[in-house]
């Protein structure tokens, strides 16, 4: 149980640091056009 | 003096060699069973025809060359280069058979393209091509990101030293786990886990774009395989394309990601250390290339203003970048497009990122992310070098899954791959060039196979000349074994020929 909990949150942390990329480039891009 | 190989090394070889193209045939038995499914004769007498050569080749290697030695170093390194050579050649002959590649050359390059997880394709007619061939293509893509010898290692032979220098000489240089086995195991855990999560989300994200259920799911399947294992391949010409749906694209840009994730780091996160991905040198690096790279592209892209508004330029510009950065290639313009579209600026942008990749020990090829981390390292331990007085003690660190001392011997390595690669980079671009094609137009080919990418700007087709065809399959053979098995083959061969 304790390691598919652990597997679950790693998972979790992995997507989440997907979408922090994929957000950060999408705020960088709109930066960089409006100047 | 050189060494001439005595018949017990060559029997070591063959015997590893038979385990592959064992464990290699085996996985033609799942196209089978899609084509019976699909009630698809043709292809399944395809499968059929290939699945009896290949175990017919491989018990006959297996018998002839028995042993019960471990291979060594040199072994390791040549089965390695062998194995992947005997696996594109093997794999192309369902292809060839299914009669959309012109030539038995343009299935070689596609199944070497799809084990190196390159992506690039010389399919004729590919929106008609049947479920199985379909699934064979991304087959040999999910079998070439977890490594040819990771098969092998996780069901076949037992964990020991010798299995660890086959692991190695597969450009794999971290051991997840003190054993090698259970190592080769938990990689296969990770992508069975995302495979499974991965195909429901992009099935769904197909289905609810107009797509068939059973078909979305055999999309999603086929993508997710692509999209993890960085190959890029994909069951419809227009490629991503192809869906125009958001969603489909959101996912496939978080999957890219996860797929050029270390393996080591994926095994950290997962047993409890959930902050190592913010304090990895590699996730760090990774992050940093990204926004630089994207602020180049969007710059090259503004000149022209060929996207007008941030969610155009979001979608294009940089799902390519990302796209290039973790080695993938999936492509949501035409091939042609980056070059009357795209400016220079933006080319170049999207040849930094190929030729940089993602993290080590992932599905990504190229330079990768752990030593461009230690080439920055040494170049600001060189400027604080200069600026300490003489008789300080300056010692670099780094953090990779702990913390590290950063050694003479990790710097001379980053450097010399990274030379390596550039050059190799570099002489595909005069092989495109000799064949008549643009330098920049040639180093965007020759990034993208070296690197194992697959983004396309037009060259790769099946009208391209066989010299150049042959030229990028050893660049996306040599790319995805990081050069050493390739040297030592080509050492044993000389020894065998040359040595006493």
């Amino acid at each position: 149980m304790h390691r598919l909990k652990n597997m679950a949150l790693g998972i979790a942390t992995e997507i989440i640091y997907a979408l922090l990329i994929i957000g950060l480039g999408g705020i960088l891009g709109s930066i960089v056009i409006l100047f | 003096m050189i060494l001439r190989p005595q018949l017990k090394d060559l029997k070591v070889v063959g015997f590893y060699l038979g385990k592959m193209i064992l464990g290699l045939s085996l996985f033609m038995i799942i196209p089978m069973i899609v084509s019976l499914i699909a009630r698809e004769l043709n292809p399944l007498l395809d499968f059929l025809i290939s699945f009896l050569f290949c175990v017919s080749a491989g018990l006959l290697l297996h018998i002839a060359c028995y042993t019960t030695k471990d291979p060594q170093w040199s072994h390791g390194m040549v089965v390695i280069s062998l194995a992947w050579l005997l696996a594109a050649l093997l794999g192309a002959v369902p292809l060839f058979l299914s009669g959309h590649w012109n030539s038995f050359l343009d299935a070689f390059f596609d199944a070497m393209s799809g084990l190196s997880t390159t992506g690039l394709t010389l399919v004729q007619d590919q929106s008609h091509l049947s479920y199985g061939h379909q699934l064979w293509r991304h087959l040999l893509a999910f079998i070439g990101g977890q490594g040819i010898v990771i098969v092998i290692l996780a069901f076949f032979v037992r964990g020991g030293s010798g299995a660890f220098r086959l692991y190695i000489g597969e450009a794999r240089d971290e051991r997840l786990l003190p054993n090698i086995r259970r190592t080769a195991q938990f990689i296969w855990v990770v992508s069975l886990v995302y495979l499974v999560l991965g195909t429901l989300v992009l099935g769904l994200a197909a289905f609810g774009g107009g797509i068939s259920f059973w078909k979305a799911m055999f999309h999603g399947v086929c993508i997710f395989m692509a999209a993890f294992d960085t190959a890029g391949f994909a069951p419809h010409s227009q490629n991503i394309m192809y869906y125009h749906n958001p969603a489909f694209e959101l996912t496939t840009l978080v999957i890219m990601i996860l797929g050029a994730i270390n393996f080591k780091l994926h095994y950290t996160v997962w047993s409890g250390q959930r902050w190592e991905i913010w304090r990895n040198i590699e996730t760090r690096s990774f992050v940093a290339v990204i926004l630089a790279l994207f602020a180049l592209v969007v710059l090259g892209l503004n000149q022209t203003k060929v996207y007008d508004g941030a969610v155009s330029m979001f979608r294009k510009g940089f799902y390519h970048l990302l796209s290039a950065q973790t080695g993938t290639g999936f492509q949501v313009i035409y091939s042609d497009q980056f070059v009357s579209e795209w400016t220079s600026l933006s080319m170049a942008g999207l040849i930094l990122a190929m030729s940089l990749g993602g993290c080590v020990c992932s599905t990504a090829g190229a330079i990768k992310m752990l030593r461009i981390g230690i080439i920055a390292k040494t170049f600001m331990a060189d400027v604080r070098r200069y600026i300490s007085p003489p008789s300080a003690v300056l010692i670099e660190k780094l953090h990779h899954i702990k913390q590290l001392i950063l050694t003479e011997a990790q710097m001379r390595s980053a450097c010399l791959m990274t030379i390596a690669y550039v050059f190799v980079y570099l002489l595909g671009a005069v092989a495109g060039m000799l064949c008549g094609y643009p330098f920049m137009e040639s180093l965007f080919e020759s990034t993208s196979a070296a690197g194992n990418v697959g983004l396309s700007c037009g060259i790769t087709s099946p009208t391209m000349p066989a010299a150049l065809k042959i030229t990028y399959i050893v660049l996306m053979w040599a790319g995805r074994l990081e050069f050493m098995s390739i040297f030592v083959l080509i050492g044993s061969a000389v020894a065998l020929m040359k040595g006493r």
